[in-house]
């Protein structure tokens, strides 16, 4: 152990912002991660319960914390990392304010298990909600494992303020990217309620963690970058100007190997692609920044993802030009024969964005992964060719995500959330990625015909009795295994319909309507120049449309689905979406939209009074909402409560 | 006995301001019908009106007498001006006539709902059925969003044949240029104060002459305004202004606290509150108008008002510009009690001599 | 005005009138009908949304004073449903009128009748005549076919056309287009012109025409159209625009025809019909001889087949349709007909004819596989 823990010096403790370190759940897993970072571990396996409100627990195989050692970690600014005042100006490492043990351990239950290599066992500390009890010895692991449950539970108001367990989720899921990006070379692993997310192999390459992290449209189009400048470094890859997002979530800068945001250095990245793509679009890139570490002061902002540069200008240019000249190299017009693209059909987009509704469909997890020359220094094992990707943002996104538990994950298998640490009867080996192929199999899909579910939907699951009633002819109460839960009957039965509406449509050919007398359809000039601009995509989903004026498009021939919806209103629909997102919208893009304004249509309303077996039919799929949908409007679904609310709102507890 | 109304629920087309049921003659906007007159006299009427203008001045009155004066059946057109003894005059008069369409916001609405345009167009989509003319009035053109204004956009465009629509607004900036475009655009000024007068008694909303001369002066050129204040429970409440500031220190708490109901009187909708929210701010703006200009020795209309002398020039000024931010500030959707409120302390304030702290 | 008139007489007029007055209106006057008394013994009783409208005449009544009433039609219809009396009087009094009977008295407060809106009468114009039959069969088989409310206007209407000496109903709502032609007493001249009825007015004429043997006549004005039968005329405005050139969309040639019989026909059809839904509404049809095969497919869903045989000799062809535009046209034709189905192709819009000259045009699906 080179550095032991020691209180920091006063001065060091006002020169720190006294920012909350204990945010949420997803700051936590950052603190914890960076800590182990910090303590050089190899493997870091994070498993989450309920989005971190329950449980959050850390187990890394790094230098760990000498028993002596562990009442110092959760006593307030302690930490190993500086010294004084003057190595706050010298950051190497991550996790560099002390209080970040302390503070977590003072609003959960806290427990805190680390063995050193040359200590012969390990020792235990706990923290009830602040209250430090004594250093027990105990078996383990060499290495730290650190567990949180119960987060706020001595703060009920902050615990209220947590957000739904999805969203939390999300956030802890991007934390891990984050991390994941920064720091290549080391085994991650992001579990949820038993189920692995995502597990980033020590040996997998820059991009292949993208193609995990983001899906292969990002993976295949990335464009290396390289670029150096009087002691700053630039290395990294940014996509191709035609893989581009609606949002700025997709650029990702660090720094010295910490994920950074910052608008000046973004706007440089954004300013490369100028002219290259649409405005009201953004640059997809991946980019990291070596800076001298005093040029650069990370301790702005309390959650340290802002920087100061002591030099911000030349960052700039240093970012400008490399991406510039590496464009300006590239005939970008053409397609980019990456060596990973080699392998990948030179098709029509048309063809391309067919085989993605396919997949799309078919959720089968087997890709062609990317191979591609290692963007990082580090040494670059070939990649495990059974290791099959999956995308987290698909999983993530799936209401009940499925994995396959593998015999040499320890937390994988089933109902273990509430189980022990492990301890040194079982060492918990925290394992590379395993060999075997894992599927994420789709819940089969529902058969219904009528637009109400019918009986025959509870052919999928295991016969249960289901306690529901409506409210207000609008929502449904219904009684659930932990609680009860509150669901809007429109977005669920919309949920409902929009999943058999997708299943039948993958399962068959588009009809399309051919018209005896073509239908003027009268939109803004704005609109009508973007229908048109999407005349080959909507002639692919069957919709024929034709100049007619500035203001106005002739359909031909449309698809036969229209459902209740008019022809007008699909096109104007379709028309302010194009407008709204700025999107170009691929054929199943379109055809989900399209889905998706049927089942709502169809959908019953709020109001619409149900009878006791529809309440039944649909309440046995509600496993199709969940507390990450959000209905079109951005409205949540379902609202839950658990059964240890209701006890605690009625003052049983 | 009444006729009990069996559904209060709105019918898209045809819901239109007041009901006149006797002849009321026109009153100012000469060059606005001059210029009218003259294209129909040279065959040039265009298919399509933006009348732009302040409220209360006698667009849509215009506007009507226009639709009146065309689907009349026995005056010349050219003259514009209706018999008002056919069964044409009468139906415009009672709101009947198939010929005539209007559209009007709904109170309880932001906006002009795109269901009223498209029962309106579809309307027009039938031929005439008395005449040769068809006429539309689109009342608050200011509120028809984007989607509405789109879906009138095709009609305004190629209106069906012997059609003329009007639409009326109060700000020509507030048009889409695409509508601005297709439409002769009739600018509505303030009338005058006689103008004003003469209104007001032809109405039958005032006692006498000399009142009608005052309420007219106070309305500043708005027949809408004039008529409202001529009620009782704001003549009450421009005396419990005067009261208040006629003395040093303003009673801005009781001020407040009798300002406040009243404006929460407006109805239930968040929208006719700030109109009279705006309404009152406007009447106190034009009580220490009056002050400012009683005490520069102008023409005193002989309306109660503040004290002369009472208020100095510079102070009145102050408190006018102040006036003229809360103003803007609920124009700008600023919450009604809270500007409300503030406005009236920082009146208090001003006279007391202090200063105001700056407000962002 | 006072008059007296029979309650169920007066009764029945308002229950066709209600149909015309709209339901909602800002203006009580035209949620109400006007009753216009002529000596001695006449009444016609007005109703208009400003769109349609209808006159029907009244007779056998006493009349005592002419003059005009305007009467809410709502309560009005109530009190006539509630009277036990066979005879009521009706009087206009200051600023409403005044109903009484043996034992009760009401008095409404009402609209000045100046102010009802007008409802065209017929004149003295030569008016085409047909039977009420003919005119039903024109309407049913074609009004059908219109394009919904929210669509083109003229689309949603039904055109009315005069050619080579035969008046035709046209409609079409671009997936499917139904022409059907009438037998009509011509009188005089007809100017030319294509006229377009408003489905409400078309609705109007079927609610109000019982026996398919009266004689109905109709005239066609620039603005309007009227039809009279018996004691009542039929008001309504035309629609503005342009109906599409519909002739053009009749593919010339035709490469196969096949007799259908409309019974059995419409039987398969719904029974194809079953296992389809919005996202797989088409229907195989494979016309071969002897036999038509119909198949349907609904992922999820199900499939089906069915079989009926045909007197059909020639090359075999597969098209396919929505069954619902079929069954929309097969539902008003008499199931003992027989009809040709004409085609040229199967993706050029095909042809259903009767003998009667009436052809429905269908746009087949087209699968994209």
């Amino acid at each position: 152990m080179t550095s032991r823990i020691s209180l920091l010096p006063s001065q060091v403790v006002g020169q720190i912002a006294a920012g909350e370190v204990v945010e949420r759940p997803a700051s936590i897993v950052k603190e914890l991660v960076e800590n182990s970072l910090d303590a050089g571990s190899r493997s870091i396996d994070v498993h989450v319960a309920e989005g971190g409100r329950d449980l959050i627990r850390i187990v890394d195989d790094g230098e760990g914390i000498a028993s002596d050692d562990l009442p110092l970690a959760v006593a307030s600014h302690a930490t190993s990392k500086i010294q004084s005042a003057d190595d706050l100006f010298r950051i190497q490492t991550m996790g560099f304010r002390g209080e970040a043990l302390a503070s977590i351990a003072a609003v959960s239950d806290f427990r805190l298990q680390s063995r050193p290599a040359d200590q012969p066992t390990a020792a235990r500390l706990e923290v009830q909600q602040g209250d430090i009890g004594p250093v027990v010895a105990c078996g383990g692991p060499i290495g730290t494992q650190i567990e949180v449950r119960q987060l706020f539970g001595s703060v009920p108001v902050r615990r209220k303020f947590l957000k739904s367990k999805q969203t939390e989720l999300s956030h802890i899921s991007e934390t891990m990217i984050r991390l994941a990006l920064a720091r290549p070379g080391i085994d991650l692993k992001l579990s949820h309620n038993d189920r692995t997310l995502y597990h980033r192999p020590a040996d997998m390459d820059l991009v292949g963690a993208i193609d995990l992290f983001f899906g292969q449209e990002i993976a295949r189009s990335l464009i290396p970058i390289d670029g150096e400048e009087e002691g700053l470094r630039l290395t990294g890859v940014v996509a191709n100007p035609e893989v581009n997002r609606p949002t700025q979530r997709y650029q990702y800068l660090f720094v010295n190997g910490r994920f950074i945001r910052d608008r000046s250095l973004a706007h440089a990245v954004v300013e490369a692609y100028r002219g290259l793509i649409l405005s009201g679009r953004y640059p997809v890139s991946f980019l990291f920044l070596t800076v001298p570490p005093d040029q650069v002061d990370v301790n702005v902002h309390p959650t340290k993802i802002e920087v100061r540069f002591e030099e911000p200008r030349r960052l700039f240019s240093l970012i400008l030009s490399t991406i510039r000249e590496r464009f300006l190299r590239s005939d970008l017009s053409a397609k980019w024969s990456m060596p990973a693209r080699a392998d990948f059909p030179s098709a029509s987009t048309a063809a391309m964005a067919r085989n993605q509704l396919n997949n799309e469909f078919a959720l089968s997890g087997n890709r062609p992964l990317a191979t591609q020359p290692s963007l990082w220094s580090h040494p670059k094992p070939a990649i495990d060719p059974g290791w099959t990707l999956s995308r987290p943002s698909e999983i993530l996104s799936h209401p009940n995500p499925i994995s396959i538990p593998s015999d040499d994950d320890p937390f994988g298998s089933t109902d273990r959330t509430d189980e022990p640490m492990p301890s040194a009867d079982m060492p918990p080996e925290v394992s590379g990625p395993s060999s075997q192929n894992r599927t994420f199999e789709e819940g089969r899909p529902t058969d219904l015909a009528s637009p109400l579910p019918s009986d025959r939907a509870d052919a999928t699951g295991p016969i249960e009795r289901v306690r529901a009633i409506q409210v207000h002819n609008s929502y449904l109460v219904v009684e659930t295994d932990e609680g009860m839960m509150l669901v809007d009957q429109h977005a669920l039965h919309e949920r409902i319909l929009y999943e058999q509406f997708r299943a039948r449509v993958a399962g068959q050919g588009i009809e399309v309507q051919e018209l005896l007398v073509p239908e003027p359809i009268d939109l803004t000039p704005l609109q009508t120049a973007l229908l048109l601009e999407q005349r080959e995509v909507l002639a692919d989903l069957g919709l024929g449309i034709e100049e007619f004026g500035d203001r106005c498009v002739l359909v031909q021939r449309h698809p036969a689905l229209l459902g209740r919806m008019t022809l007008g209103e699909m096109i104007r629909e379709i028309a302010s979406r194009l407008e709204e997102t700025g999107k170009l919208p691929t054929r199943d893009e379109i055809l989900q939209d399209l889905l998706h304004m049927m089942a709502c249509k169809a959908a019953v309303k709020a109001g619409d009074p149900l009878t006791g077996q529809e309440i039944e039919s649909l309440v046995r799929q509600r496993h199709l909402v969940d507390d990450s949908h959000h209905c079109p409007h951005g409205r949540p679904t379902v609202l839950r409560f658990t059964l240890n609310d209701l006890e605690r709102e009625f003052q049983r507890k | 006995m009444p006729s009990k109304p069996r559904e209060k629920k709105k019918s898209a087309v045809n819901r239109v301001p007041a009901v006149e049921t006797r002849e009321i003659p026109l009153v100012g906007h000469a060059r606005v019908l001059e210029q009218l007159s003259e294209a129909i006299t040279k065959g040039r009427l265009g298919h399509a009106f933006l009348f732009v203008g302040p409220d209360g001045v006698g667009k849509h009155r215009l506007a009507r007498h226009i639709a009146q004066s065309l689907l009349c059946e026995r005056s010349d057109v050219r003259k514009l001006q209706p018999c008002g003894q056919c069964s044409s005059c009468a139906m415009v008069r009672a709101g009947t006539h198939p010929d005539l369409l209007q559209v009007a916001k709904p109170e309880e609405k932001s906006e002009l709902p795109i269901a009223m345009i498209q029962a309106l167009t579809a309307q027009l989509s039938l031929k005439p059925a008395r005449g040769s003319r068809k006429i539309a009035i689109v009342n608050n053109a200011d509120d028809l969003n984007e989607e509405s204004a789109n879906a009138f956009l095709k009609t305004l465009e190629e209106p069906p044949p012997g059609s003329l629509l009007i639409l009326i607004a109060r700000s020509l900036e507030s048009q889409l240029p695409t509508i601005q475009s297709r439409c002769q655009v009739a600018r509505f000024f303030l009338l005058s104060d006689d103008e004003v007068a003469r209104i007001l008694l032809d109405l039958g909303k005032v006692g006498s002459a000399e009142q009608a001369r005052l309420w007219a002066h106070a309305a500043q050129g708005s027949v809408a305004k004039a008529i409202e204040w001529a009620k009782p429970e704001w003549q009450e409440l421009v005396e419990t202004m005067v009261e208040s500031l006629a003395q040093q220190p303003i009673t801005s708490h009781q001020l407040t606290a009798r300002l406040l109901p009243f404006i929460d009187e407006a109805g239930k909708e968040s929208a006719s509150k700030r109109e009279r929210a705006r309404l009152v701010v406007e009447r106190l703006l034009g009580l220490l108008r009056e002050a400012l200009r009683a005490s520069c020795g102008s023409f005193d209309s002989g309306e109660p008002g503040i004290p002369a002398g009472r208020l100095d020039v510079d102070l009145l000024a102050d408190m006018i510009e102040r006036t003229l931010d809360t103003d803007y500030h609920l124009q700008r959707m600023a919450a009604i009690p809270l500007s409300i409120e503030t406005w009236l302390d920082d009146l208090a304030r001003l006279d007391e001599g202090r200063h105001l702290d700056p407000i962002f | 005005m006072k008059a007296t008139c029979h309650r169920e007489g007066l009764l029945s007029a308002f229950q066709v009138a209600s149909g015309v007055v709209p339901q909602r209106s800002p203006r009580p006057i035209l949620r109400s009908v006007k009753l216009v008394f002529s000596p001695p013994d006449q009444a016609t009783l007005l109703a208009t949304d400003l769109e349609i409208g209808i006159r029907y005449l009244l007779s056998g009544i006493d009349v005592d004073e002419a003059g005009s009433i305007v009467l809410p039609v709502g309560e009005t219809m109530s009190i006539l449903r509630e009277l036990p009396d066979e005879r009521i009087n009706l009087r206009a009094g200051d600023g409403g009128v005044l109903i009484e009977a043996a034992s009760s008295r009401f008095e409404l407060a009402t609209e000045d009748p100046q102010e009802f809106p007008d409802v065209p009468e017929m004149g003295s114009e030569p008016a085409h005549r047909t039977k009420a039959g003919v005119l039903l069969g024109m309407i049913r088989r074609t009004s059908f076919a219109c394009a919904s409310e929210n669509s083109r206007y003229a689309l949603h209407s039904v055109l009315v056309e005069f050619e080579e000496g035969r008046f035709k109903f046209i409609a079409t709502d671009s997936k499917r287009l139904a022409i059907m032609p009438g037998a009509v007493e011509v009188a005089g001249e007809v100017p030319e012109g294509n006229w377009l009825l408003p489905p409400k007015a078309l609705n109007l004429i079927t609610r109000v025409l019982a026996d398919p043997e009266e004689e109905v006549s109709f005239v066609l004005r620039d603005n309007e159209a009227l039809f009279r039968t018996g004691k009542v005329v039929i008001y309504t405005r035309l629609v503005e625009g342009r109906f599409p050139k519909y002739q053009d969309v009749i593919p010339p040639e035709v490469n196969f025809q096949i007799p259908l019989p409309v019974g059995p026909f419409y039987g398969v059809v719904r029974q194809s019909r079953i296992l389809t839904n919005d996202e797989s509404r088409g229907v195989d049809f494979e016309f071969a001889e002897g036999e038509l095969r119909l198949e349907s497919r609904a992922s999820q869903l199900g499939q089906s087949e069915v079989r009926m045989p045909l007197g059909y000799s020639g090359n075999s062809i597969g098209v396919t349709y929505d069954p619902q535009l079929l069954i929309d046209a097969l539902k008003v034709l008499d199931p003992s007909e027989e009809i040709r189905l004409e085609l040229a192709d199967n993706r050029r819009a095909s042809v259903f004819r009767t003998r009667d000259d009436y052809a429905y045009v269908v746009m087949p699906l087209i699968r994209d596989r």
